[in-house]
């Protein structure tokens, strides 16, 4: 069920209560509107001026119901239609006429019926003695000073009339100034409209003057771009004249109170008036004027002959509900419209309310996926230390055997290890073979020691002999001997306090000369 | 600041409530209307607290009793990965080669010694061995081996005119590759007629019993 389906729903409930308790009809909601525009429920209540009944919704035709209403009060007459799609599907107006909002309030309830509308959406265009349009000519600001310009200017004028609903319409600019119409709505009015048409559960989103479908018609006049034309439309009683550029922009508009049908001949005069004016003020001659009336055939030929021969008068049969047509094509965020701000507001809280539960169920959904995940990786871990619980007897002799798989490998490579590494080489027998090499001629070994010293870590050695040489020769053939063990790969290192040579005494006459030598060092040789 | 609130709490209110076309709707239809929001939420908050209320106490509790296990398995793994049947193979036939190396038992050093004393005599060395007592600090608590000294007193055979060289071929026999014995000392002394003597000091690797 989609919500629009529930709030039908629930309207429908609401007006069954209203009917049931015709005193206690509207719920007040003391937290307020959204906006300041809006009026509080029950202090609306009290300024209503007729008993309304809750409309019914008719049945829907879709899921969701987007038909806009539009209503054209054009001082004293009143004219709906809905559109469905910017198409106007129904019509409807008020054999009365209509001037006070009490007077709306009972004819609102037969125009709901006849134009068989289903949806919220309500815009109104407005043209009344109480809604003023004042021109005036503005220096050109920043658009900051600008506002603040019109603020200041609202108050003032607050002050003097009560709150008021307002918009600026840009005119023409002209000699470095702005021309702009302010429409100002007193509030009070809209606040009485606004409630009654809350009763019926319409939201009025715009409520536009009239001049604004009547640019809209004008810049589609078949007249060249920029060429000033003047446009006469019928407003219930009075006239609206409005002077502009197609496709450009507006001159001015004027309210002349006299009936198009009844008064032709005044409103010709003023239409002059205008031609005059805009040729005076703005240096650019209206080429023709548009009659924009119900029956604007016969007034036609008198402003005519008020305006001149040299104008063009055409006549263009127009109805409100023409209005309200051209409206309807308008987008509804087009700025001259005095609910504009109401409309941002609501936009907005849409579109947050939107977000907000678009976040909360996507979160939830998220929430969800992430548990279930969590959850199913939670079975698989707790299945897992299942598993595991029964095959702790298992694990546990893997430890052991594992243990003693390892120990034992470390052990084995431990003592693999030492026995090779702790084999000696074989340093005795090659310190003989390399000293038996390097020993000169004439020399002879007497003794000769190698041991192994464990405790140390190295290998000492000490051998004696005697050279048949005298005692310099001797000692250079022995610092030789000395100097190739020193540099051997036995790494020899000699006792620099052993006593090295020493004379042997001579036992034979004429024998040779004998010295003896005794070295002792060690090896750096493990 | 409690204004604020209030104010952020209203304007929350109407933003989540919010009925289109109808701004002042009644409180009973705002409510309906926040329920497309309040359910999630409501159901958001009811799983986390059920999560951390209930189930993750509850995993963490599980979890506790299963650490032991967890760690024995994780040693099993580091026990794996710490060796492998094929290292504990390979060691074991190293060490089983290291240990034919050595002698299983003291006694058995008399056919070595006999060995080098044939070697020496035909070598043209008269050699005698004696094994000499093994010092109880040489027994090394890490790896079941100790070293037990012989002592070998060498004489040239009558004859040998080439007393000096056959010593040199015969001490390099003293420390073949397939065996542990190694040469720790030797001293030769020769006489004035040229004769010499050797003395030689063996050690020879001998495994501890398990």
């Amino acid at each position: 069920m989609s919500d629009q389906d529930e709030i039908s729903r629930m309207l429908a409930e609401a007006a069954a209560q209203t009917e049931a308790a015709p005193t206690g009809n509207q719920t007040s909601d003391t937290l307020g509107g959204p906006t300041s525009l809006e009026p509080s429920a029950s202090g609306g209540a009290g300024a209503s001026p007729a008993p309304a009944t809750i409309r019914k919704l008719p049945a829907r035709i879709g899921a969701r119901n987007n038909d806009v209403l539009g209503f054209a009060w054009l001082n004293g007459s009143l004219h709906a239609a809905t559109f469905r799609r910017q198409k106007m599907t129904q019509s409807w107006s008020c054999p009365t006429s209509v001037r006070t909002v009490a007077e709306f309030e009972a004819v609102l309830d037969e125009a709901l019926a006849s134009v068989n509308f289903a949806g919220t959406d309500t815009f109104l265009i407005l043209e009344n003695e109480i809604f003023t349009h004042q021109a005036d000519d503005i220096p050109i600001f920043a658009e900051s000073a600008q506002r603040t310009y019109l603020k200041s200017r609202i108050q003032r004028h607050e002050k003097e009339n009560g709150p008021v609903l307002w918009v600026m319409q840009p005119l023409i600019t002209l000699h470095q100034e702005q021309s702009i119409l302010l429409h100002l709505l007193p509030k009070s009015f809209y606040v009485e409209l606004h409630h009654v048409l809350l009763k019926r559960h319409l939201d009025l989103t715009r409520i536009l003057p009239l001049i604004v479908p009547v640019q809209y018609e004008l810049n589609r006049i078949p007249a060249g771009k920029n060429t000033t034309v003047i446009v006469a439309a019928e407003i219930g009683t009075s006239t609206v004249v409005v002077a502009g550029r197609v496709g450009g922009p507006l001159l001015f508009s004027r309210t002349i109170l006299a009936d198009l049908n009844r008064e032709p001949s005044r409103v010709g005069v003023e239409v002059n008036r205008s031609l005059l004016y805009t040729k005076q003020h703005f240096e650019s001659a209206a080429s023709s004027v548009w009659l924009m009336a119900q029956n604007g055939v016969s007034a036609a030929s008198e402003l005519q002959t008020k305006c001149g021969a040299g104008k063009k008068v055409v006549a263009l049969p127009t109805t409100p509900v023409d209005w309200l047509q051209s409206a309807a094509k308008l987008s509804p965020q087009q700025p001259i419209n005095l609910l504009s701000r109401y409309l941002k507001t609501k936009r907005r809280t849409q579109f947050i309310r939107g977000g907000v539960l678009v976040i909360a169920w996507l979160g939830l959904a998220l929430m969800i996926s992430s548990y279930f995940q969590a959850a199913s990786d939670w079975r698989k871990e707790h299945a897992q230390l299942t598993n595991l619980h029964d095959h702790e007897p298992a694990l546990r002799a893997d430890r052991e055997r594992l243990e003693r798989r390892n120990n034992a490998t470390e052990r084995d490579l431990a003592f693999a290890n030492r026995v090779s590494t702790d084999r000696l080489p074989p340093v005795p027998a090659s310190l003989l073979g390399y000293v038996a090499k390097l020993l000169p001629d004439g020399a002879r070994l007497v003794e000769f020691n190698v041991r192994w010293d464990a405790e140390a870590g190295s290998w000492s050695f000490q051998f004696n002999g005697s050279i048949e040489a005298d005692d310099e020769t001797a000692r250079t053939l022995i610092a030789s001997m000395q100097d190739e063990l020193a540099k051997s790969p036995l790494r020899v290192r000699f006792n620099e306090n052993a006593h090295v040579l020493m004379t042997a005494p001579l036992v034979t006459p004429g024998a040779p000369e004998v010295q003896r030598f005794n070295l002792e060092g060690v090896l750096f040789e493990k | 600041m409690k204004n604020s609130l209030r104010n952020l709490g209203l304007a929350c209110w109407q933003i989540l409530s919010e009925v289109p076309g109808w701004p002042d709707a009644p409180r009973q239809l705002r409510l309906r209307r926040l329920l497309p929001i309040f359910i999630p939420v409501a159901a958001m908050i009811l799983l986390f607290l059920w999560n951390q209320v209930w189930t993750h106490p509850r995993i963490q509790s599980v979890r506790t009793a299963y650490q032991p296990l967890l760690v024995l398995e994780q040693e099993v793994a580091d026990l794996s990965l710490g060796g492998s049947d094929d290292k504990a193979a390979e060691a074991t036939a190293r060490a089983a080669e290291a240990g034919r190396m050595l002698l299983p038992e003291p006694k058995q050093i008399g056919p070595v010694l006999n060995e080098f004393t044939r070697t020496a005599l035909a070598s043209g060395w008269e050699a005698t061995f004696q094994a000499l007592p093994a010092p109880a600090a040489s027994h090394s608590a890490d790896t079941p081996l100790y070293f037990i000294t012989a002592r070998g007193k060498l004489v040239p055979s009558a004859g040998n005119a080439q007393a000096f060289a056959s010593l040199l071929a015969f001490l390099g026999q003293f420390s073949p590759p397939n065996r542990s014995v190694d040469l720790t000392r030797l001293s030769i002394r020769a006489d004035e007629q040229g004769r010499q003597t050797a003395e030689v000091f063996l050690r020879v690797g001998c495994r501890i019993p398990e």
